[in-house]
Parts: structure tokens; sequence; C-alpha cells
């Protein structure tokens, strides 16, 4: 490349921890799956977050990144704000609800005034509102020309790695147990990635079904380190 | 679509099996239809049109409660390739519940998917419930569902769905299939809720995963949309800790109420739902649901 791979570079800066989204703030229900014992060590959370890529949320949300990085591409912005809403309504409670909504508006409002372009700011304009996460991820990307799968990836990798920081904190997992979970879901996060490349949102679909359920029951868990 | 026969009458019926010689593409395929419109006139709800084809029926049993159809399908269950297809419409101010005098079979596919297609709307001030008894899917049975509910603003939608994968009490699994279910559900042309439930391929190794449903064998969704629908939380909740045989986990926000439930016997979740439906109706369920 030489040229200190400038292309990605933005995706290192958006997926930490230090970006101001608050991405440490939720589980995606993890938190329940460990108070009911489902969750209780590294193996079975390493089962958990790879049922919850592959069967669950992330696959839909590398569709949803790559379906809003394409409209942005195509400056489609009524299909950018028809992705955002069936994003929004896909969220299965309040918590997941907010999970996405809060993490999105954050990440949109912190690109705008830390890596602002006018593509961006025009896309911006299209989603006033709530935005979901992956949307504003795949927004961010398109206008500032990061490739769609580059960015499907690098973002299932971040969840994946919140998730497992969540999990360490949650369950007798120890710190070097989590990164090689981290490591060992990086090929099936490729794998995602690609498949949504051939993807649409008609092909949105999960069978988390106990996942969400849980979720719902979190909202009244008693003691609770996290939003989700 | 919806079986006539009892529960206890549905469980002595077999299955047709498919024979070898039967080819699939030519079998003939059963649709089947029904349209419905509700409206009120000086407060009270009437079927102002009702149209029925292929197998299907709609049956207007007299009730205190408002207008109660209930939807049948004289055929006693679907076969691979067969399509369902109901359209009710609920004009402003008047209510109408859809429900089922028994659990709706989908049999075995050699292929095929039968297809179930729901469109509801409701317009200002009026009140639909969806409320069908449970579907029960047999071994290798290929199931695509659709629901698309358009509400006005002030309007109110219950849909109840439960899906009993193979007939537990006779011993019965299934092991493989499809089961597509997708919502879409709108409020002020706004598109408010949706999701979709795909369990597909080896079904019973699915199931067996803790995030999809631990092992269970029927699940159930509800949602509620209406202005009030989050104020229903603590008391859907509390009408749920009576029934632990069931697992269940409540939501509301933005104006809806989700419950989500899992059981292993289909009793037991029956039992849960006719303890927080009517919370949600404000009405008891039709009394199809009581046999």
């Amino acid at each position: 490349m030489g040229d200190g791979g400038a292309a990605l570079l933005p995706l290192f800066a958006w997926l930490t921890p230090a970006f101001p989204v608050g991405g440490y703030a939720y589980s995606h229900g993890l938190e329940q799956a460990v108070e009911d014992g489902d969750v209780r060590d590294a193996a079975s959370l390493e089962i958990w977050l790879g049922e919850a890529l592959e069967l669950g949320f992330a696959r839909n949300d590398a569709i949803l990144l790559i379906t809003a990085h394409r409209a942005v591409l195509s400056d489609d912005l009524r299909t950018l704000g028809e992705t955002n809403e069936l994003a929004l309504a896909f969220a299965p409670t309040r918590e997941l609800n907010l999970e996405t909504s809060q993490q999105g508006r954050s990440f949109l409002d912190a690109t705008l005034a830390a890596w602002p372009n006018p593509r961006l700011a025009l896309a911006a304009e299209a989603l006033p509102g709530e935005v979901a996460y992956p949307i504003a991820v795949g927004v961010a990307s398109a206008a500032h020309d990061i490739p769609a799968e580059n960015a499907a990836a690098a973002f299932l990798l971040a969840i994946s790695q919140a998730l497992v920081s969540a999990g360490v904190r949650l369950a007798p997992v120890g710190q070097t147990s989590g990164a090689k979970i981290v490591a060992r879901l990086a090929p099936l996060v490729s794998r995602l990635a690609a498949g949504a490349m051939a993807a649409t949102i008609d092909d949105l679909a999960s069978a988390t079904f106990r996942l969400d359920l849980g979720s719902a029951r979190h909202e009244t868990q008693y003691t609770r380190l996290f939003r989700s | 679509m919806y079986a006539s026969a009892s529960p206890s009458e549905v469980l002595e019926r077999e299955p047709p099996q498919p024979s070898q010689s039967e080819d699939a593409s030519r079998r003939q395929r059963a649709d089947g239809s029904i349209v419905v419109r509700a409206e009120a006139s000086r407060g009270v709800s009437r079927a102002a049109r009702v149209a029925e084809s292929g197998a299907a029926r709609l049956r207007l049993p007299r009730s205190e409660h408002g207008l109660d159809g209930v939807m049948l399908n004289v055929a006693g269950g679907l076969a691979c390739g067969d399509r369902m297809r109901v359209a009710a419409d609920v004009g402003p101010g008047a209510a109408l519940t859809l429900s089922t005098p028994g659990a709706e079979r989908v049999y075995r596919s050699d292929g095929p998917v039968t297809e179930v297609s729901t469109r509801l709307a409701i317009e200002p001030g009026g009140a639909l419930a969806w409320v069908p008894q449970e579907t029960i899917l047999f071994d290798h049975a290929r199931l695509a569902r659709r629901l698309d509910a358009d509400i006005a603003r002030d309007g109110r939608l219950t849909v109840y769905e439960a899906v009993m994968f193979g007939r537990t009490a006779r011993g019965e699994t299934v092991e493989s299939g499809q089961f597509d279910d997708c919502w879409r559900v709108r409020r002020d042309n706004k598109l408010v809720f949706a999701d979709r439930l795909r369990i597909a391929g080896a079904v019973r190794e699915l199931m067996a995963k803790r995030t999809v449903a631990a092992g269970a064998t029927t699940l159930a969704t509800l949602l509620h949309v209406a202005p009030d629908a989050e104020a229903l939380l603590d008391p859907v909740r509390a009408a749920l800790e009576g029934h632990p045989a069931v697992e269940s986990g409540v939501s509301a926000w933005n104006g809806m109420l989700v419950v989500r439930f899992l059981a292993a016997r289909t009793e037991a979740l029956r039992d849960a739902s006719r303890s927080v439906l009517p919370l949600l109706l404000g009405r008891p369920l039709p009394r199809v649901w009581s046999c």
C-alpha cells in the first residue's frame, strides 16, 4: 500500500472503547445469561457469543451496515432512512433498543464532530433522530471511502471484543482466556461480513429467541452492571 | 389453515403420508383465504364484509364481549405448498377478535414451503386482536409465515402466535424442517416493530441451543400495540409470576409491549397465555379458547 494503511485507519479510531460511544455499558443480554447460569466459564461464553453472532443480531447488523453503506454511496437517502427505521424496529426489547439507538446516535455525533466531511454531513441530515448503531457505522464508513466489507468485519470484531470484555467482568473468565475467545471468533466474523456482502434486507433473520427473552428479563434483574 | 376439529380429535388424526409415487409439483396445491372487515355503528361492531375461498371459513358466533371471528380450515391442516391468506380490517371505533377453534397443523413437506400470510389494518380508534391457538409443526414441516399490520396512531393491536415443535405428548419431535416467521408492524405509517424468527435445517439441534430455546419445544410471541401498552408492563409481569413452568420475558417501550414465552409443555403455555391475554384485550378470551 505504501500509504500507511490510511484507508482503514478511521476504523481503528472509531471502534475502540476510547471512542465516545459508551459501549462498555451494554452486554446484549450477557449479564442475564450469567445470572441464569447459561454462561459460567470461558467455554460457555464462547458458545454463547458464537451463537449471538451467527444466529442472532450480529449477522443482521452486518447486513444493515452494508445496506446503509451502499445507500450513502449511491446518494439514496430515502433507502438510508428506511433501513434505519427497519434496524430500529428490529430491536427485540427496550434495553436492546437503547443499546443500538444510544450508541448509534453517539457514534454519528462523534464522527460528525471529529471526522467531518460533506458526504457525512449530508447523510446525517437524513438521520435526525434515533440511529441504529450499525447504520451509523455504515454511514461514516461510506462517507470516508472505507470498503463496506472491511467496515462490517471490523464492527463485528469490535462487538465481539466488547461482549468478551463484559463476559470477563461478569463471569469467572480470565483476561487471556477472553483474548483467546476474540481470536477464535475472528474467522466467524470474517465469514459473516463476507456473507453479508451477498445478502439483502430480505435476509434479516434471527434464531436467538431465548437470548431476546432473557434481555427482557434483565430489566428486572436486581443488581446490574450493564444497561442491557 | 385452522383445524375445525376439537383438540382431542386433532390428536387422533394421522397426517397424510406422502407416497413415493406422489409428485409434489403435480399435487393439487390448496389455497384458502378469508377477508373480513369490521365496522362500528352506534357502538356495536359488526362484520361489514366477509369473503371466504378454498378450505377457509369464518364463523361469527354470538358473543357477549364484542365481535368474535373464528377461523376454520375445513381441510384439517396444511400440507406442503399450501397457501393460506387472511386479511382483516377494522374500521373507525370498531373492535374484532380473531381466533381458531383448535391447533393448526402443518404436515411434513417433501420440498415446497407452506405459506401463511396475514394482513391486518386498524383504522382510528379501532381494535384488533389476532389470537389463534397454537400451530403444530410436524417433523420435516416447512412453514413460512408473514404478518403485516398497519395501525392508526390511536389504534390497538394484539397479536399472539404460539408454535409447538412436534406433538411432544405423543413423543413426537421435529428433527428438521423450517419455521420462518416474519412480522412487520406499522403505526401511523412508521415501522415500529419488525421481527423474523427463522429456525431452519436441524431444528432439534437448534432448539437445544441456549440462545435459541434451551430444549423447549413450544414458543410464543405476544405483541401489544396501544396508547397505554407500557402501563401494562407490571400487571403482565405479575400475572406471569404464577406460571413458573413457562420461561417468559416482558418488555415495553415506544407504545408497545412484547412478551416471549418458552415452555416444555403446550398446556403450561396455554395456562400462562390465558392469564395474560385478557389483561391486554380488556375482555375474556373467545369461548373457543376455553375448550
